[in-house]
């Protein structure tokens, strides 16, 4: 088609498609016309819109003038016709039976809506291209840690500003080369200090990714230079939440920490990078260690170099960095990956395995529907033996199948789009990429796997019997009485609903598994009570950064004001250290230091654990006399306990805490508490030690400030809370609840296991319905038996046996196969899992049982329906 | 196929490429008929009826001349035949007979 801009790419491949003849370059022309007249009457969307249904009319509107001239053997015009008239028969085919048609539309949408899903996902994490120009020249630059560095030896790691200058210098596989560092940034407005996540950024950073702001301009050189005015970007969000979409803030100033920042630009609101920043600055890169390390640094590739030739540039500086600074480099590495890697890692945990569970899903509801259309295609023996004796071709009747299946796998593809829309923001949130550059969002390559999914499922689903079609089995029938049933065709289907039974038993057995362990996780003992529980963070002053004993004043005096508001059971602050120290161990030589479960170290004040409702195990807990001026005291959690002392009282014993093993402080332990860590989940019994507010060390003068209320209901004491923390000038938001950051912190793990639940609802509801179908299909054509052997008294167990065995032998196939399936899953489960211990070898017989006696239902209901009907009956309707 | 009869859409097309006057094409027939008749109309459709009409006898085409509006595309040219306006006289006619009675009838 002639280009006219803004003409939707599909709808011109589609019309390019369309057999026109000799017409192609007028129609072609007018509807560019039409087109070009829409866009300037009412604009592009429109126009779009109504260029689709142009197109879409000239495929079903039959045009006898364009194919005058065509004389080529194969008519592409002639089949579409032909295809239009095989689609209403299909339509009214449909329609007829529309219960189980719905049914089979159903089971295909669900599945192809899971694995639509999945799609998308997988397709942000291997295969889109980042939203960015020539992604596939952007690289992350990382450091490697020694082998022997706590917790993840040759892992990528930042990188310091000096080592970025270098690198900027020297390095010549890359055109550009950038750096990001997380922080917060506290936008004081009112009478209110809020902290927004920001990023610093080098002056690179933008050009690099190609981004350009929406509004304003983005950071130049000057902006960066010690001394230039203070200038920010707003993120799009920002821009429209909280300051109303307004251009003329530009130019105005935010103030932050004493001091003002000017607004020069706003971001596109589709730019994401690697978390929910809502401000951007420009990073100082001045001075610092060569050892500080705490940029996140990436490149875009020179024309001509490749990851691996980049790669061997820097491990070639990287060693000559080594030979100038050896101890800020000793034994550390470098790797360059490809950008995709810094974004997706840590991301999409277990991703492989929910799409392995979607495609099974998928594949649950094909054999079902692909059980129906053989049940349909066996009702429908005479229809078609008539047809053949009446010299219609095998292959019509194979067509028509055919052509059934893909109108059912069309149909179910529309519901699937639709499931799969309201999905993705869901999936964002299950694998944490919502807020990154990976956003999955319905686009035309989700749209082109769903109508390529629907369609392959629809076929294959009459691949059964379009089989035994082609080998005679269903036009043979003429001649043959109508009770007699093809052999190949019950065979089939028995061994379809047994796969299903298999299916559906590894569905249920894993939802059981993930929804049991979720419930663990979410409604058992956090370790203390999140209800009327509420935070917000002290921030110190400057003054206060370099005076401990300043510090614990100013903190201490803005908790005691919270305290003191009526309606207030307990208030306390718990110091929030950036860095925790690097060395904890006891003092006992026995025990091993292991990397993967360091314990954290806290500094809280006495009310602490009173305030968290934790309960006290052994020995006491801190008082107001545990300061500076007695020995040094510390508390641990239960794992820490058992992590350090199995089995054996912690009170009294020594555990050493500090930055490096020379400057070891020997803490007393004085008590044990439950274990009540209130990070992410697999926290809660992680090993922590607790140190009293007054004799902790300080890194950065934070700390959380917890309040508990007498009364969950009591807003007045939450309001009046309010005010006194307002009036300390120390807080930097308003009252969070615990119990919604619970909540929030749960939500994952929530849809996770609400997603699995569905799953396997469904499963077990489709091979149920499956089974149902098979087995009651076979006893209906043999009424007649039944009420003979009925009627000469044979009982109604052996009746049920005969009708049914075939079914219940290839039932406990199922199971057993199943089974093995879900016992195979298991290690992949346990990886899934949040709470301690793995899978419950109960928990997998419980879910097996329940999916063997629901498969045993669906069996048996059917041939014992058959056995209650009167034997005198059925023999007189003969 | 409908014979010499005509469907109502076809009736709005034939109406409508003799409301344009001589020498009309697809394009302002879809515009006319879509804001006349005040439904959404395809170019698709349009075609279709064209056709029709067209193997009814009721309109001719001939391909214009090439225009540089179009890039050198040329436009098909409709215009209603004799028969095709003899179709729609006798239509009005038969509607105005129908109508008239009606009106005489809510007199009466």
């Amino acid at each position: 088609v002639s280009a006219a801009p803004d003409m939707p790419r599909l709808a011109r491949l589609l019309l390019r498609l369309r057999p026109l003849g000799r017409r192609r370059p007028e129609v072609e022309a007018d509807l560019r016309d039409v087109f070009t007249a829409r866009l300037v009457a009412h604009g592009v969307r429109y126009a779009r819109r109504r260029f689709y249904g142009d197109v879409l009319s000239l495929w079903w509107h039959p045009l006898p003038s364009t194919e005058a001239s065509r004389r080529s053997r194969f008519d592409r015009a002639r089949v579409i016709d032909r295809m239009r008239h095989d689609v209403r028969d299909v339509v009214r085919g449909l329609r007829r039976n529309a219960v189980v048609s719905l049914a089979a539309i159903l089971s295909l949408g669900f599945g192809i809506g899971a694995a639509s899903t999945a799609f998308s996902v997988i397709d942000v994490f291997y295969f889109r291209p980042l939203p960015f120009p020539s992604p596939d020249r952007l690289v992350w630059i990382a450091e490697q840690t020694p082998h022997n560095f706590d917790g993840c030896p040759r892992c990528p790691f930042l990188t310091s500003p000096s080592t970025l200058a270098d690198w900027a210098k020297q390095a010549r596989s890359l055109e550009r080369i950038a750096a990001i560092q997380g922080t917060t940034f506290r936008w004081a407005h009112g009478d209110v200090v809020e902290s927004l996540q920001a990023s610093g950024v080098t002056p690179q950073f933008f050009a690099l990714l190609g981004v350009r702001p929406a509004l304003g301009r983005g950071f130049t050189p000057d902006d960066f230079l010690t001394g230039a005015a203070a200038v920010i970007l707003l993120s799009d969000d920002v821009w429209r939440t909280r300051l109303g979409a307004d251009a003329r803030v530009l130019g105005t100033r935010l103030t932050t920490e004493g001091h003002d920042v000017t607004i020069v630009g706003i971001l596109p609101r589709d730019f994401r990078f690697r978390d929910a920043s809502e401000v951007w600055l420009p990073l100082s890169m001045a001075g610092g260690s060569r050892s500080s390390r705490s940029l996140t640094a990436f490149g875009r590739l020179r024309q001509g170099f490749t990851l691996q030739s980049a790669a061997a540039e820097f491990t070639g500086l990287q060693a000559g960095l080594a030979a100038t600074y050896p101890a800020a480099y000793r034994d550390w590495g470098i790797g360059v990956q490809p950008l995709r890697a810094l974004l997706t890692s840590g991301r999409g945990k277990n991703r492989l395995t929910v799409m392995a569970l979607t495609a099974l899903v998928l594949l649950v509801g094909i054999l079902n529907v692909s059980g129906l259309m053989l049940n349909r295609a066996m009702a429908r023996r005479h229809e078609f033996a008539l047809r053949s004796a009446l010299g219609g071709s095998r292959w019509q009747i194979v067509r028509q199948l055919l052509v059934e299946g893909m109108a059912i796998g069309l149909a179910g593809g529309v519901v699937g789009m639709l499931l799969a829309f309201a999905l993705l923001p869901l999936a964002s949130v299950w694998f944490s990429i919502g807020t990154t550059a990976l956003a999955v969002e319905p686009n035309y390559r989700l749209l082109m796997f769903g109508a390529a999914v629907a369609l392959a499922a629809g076929a294959s689903t009459s691949v059964g019997p379009a089989i035994l079609t082609w080998r005679g089995e269903l036009t043979r029938a003429l001649g043959e009485g109508s009770s007699r049933t093809t052999g190949g065709a019950i065979g089939t289907r028995d061994a379809l609903a047994a796969v299903q039974i298999a299916i559906a038993l590894v569905l249920a057995t894993t939802a059981g598994l993930l929804s049991h362990d979720f419930l663990q996780v979410r409604f058992l003992d956090l370790g203390y009570d999140p209800r009327g529980l509420y935070s917000t963070t002290l921030q110190g002053t400057a003054e206060q950064a370099n005076n401990l004993a300043l510090w614990h004043a100013a903190a201490s005096a803005a908790r005691d004001r919270v305290a003191a508001v009526v309606g207030i059971a307990s208030a306390s602050v718990e110091h929030r250290s950036a860095i925790h120290p690097s060395v904890v161990r006891p003092a006992d030589a026995s025990f091993e230091p292991s990397s993967s479960d360091t314990p954290v170290v806290k500094a809280v004040d006495p009310s602490y654990f009173q305030t968290f409702g934790t309960g006290l195990l052994a020995g006491r807990t801190f008082t107001a006399t545990d300061d500076r001026r007695h020995f040094p005291v510390a508390m641990v959690n239960r794992a820490a306990a058992a992590r350090f002392w199995p089995a054996r009282d912690p009170v009294g014993r020594q555990v050493f805490v500090g930055d490096s093993p020379t400057d070891d402080e020997s803490l007393t332990i004085v008590g044990m508490v439950e274990d009540a860590e209130r990070g992410e989940e697999v926290e809660r019994h992680w090993p922590v030690v607790y140190r009293p507010f007054a004799q902790a060390p300080m890194y950065l003068p934070t700390a959380f400030l917890f309040v508990r209320v007498s009364d969950v209901q009591d807003a007045g004491a939450l309001a009046a809370v309010q005010t006194a923390i307002r009036g300390t000038g120390r807080a930097t938001g308003p009252l969070q609840s615990e119990e919604s950051n619970v909540d929030e912190r749960f939500l994952p793990s929530q849809v996770n296991a609400a997603a699995f639940d569905l799953f396997a609802v469904f499963g077990l509801f489709l091979a149920t319905i499956g089974i149902y179908a098979s087995v009651a299909y076979g006893v209906s054509r043999r009424e007649r038996e039944v009420g003979i052997r009925m009627a000469l008294g044979a009982t109604r167990r052996s009746v049920i046996g005969s009708l049914a065995g075939r079914q219940m032998r290839w039932g406990l196939g199922g199971i057993t196969a199943g089974l093995a399936g879900a016992l195979a899953l298991r290690r992949v489960l346990d990886a899934l899992l949040l709470a301690p211990g793995g899978t419950d070898p109960w928990l997998l017989a419980l879910s097996a049982c329940l999916s063997a006696a629901v498969a045993f239902v669906a069996i048996c209901l059917p041939a014992w329906r058959a056995t209650r009907v009167d034997a005198a009956m059925t023999l007189r309707a003969e | 196929m409908k014979g010499s009869r005509l469907g109502e859409f076809e009736e709005f097309t034939l109406l409508a490429v003799r409301a344009l006057k001589d020498a009309t094409y697809a394009v302002p027939v879809q515009a006319f008929v879509e804001r006349t008749a005040g439904r959404a109309v395809t170019m698709g459709a349009v075609y279709a009826a064209l056709d029709r009409l067209e193997a009814k006898g009721f309109v001719r085409s001939v391909l214009g001349d090439p225009t540089p509006q179009r890039g050198g595309k040329r436009k098909r040219l409709y215009e209603i035949t004799p028969a095709g306006m003899r179709t729609l006289r006798e239509l009005r006619r038969v509607r105005d007979r129908i109508w008239m009675t009606i009106e005489e009838g809510g007199r009466s």
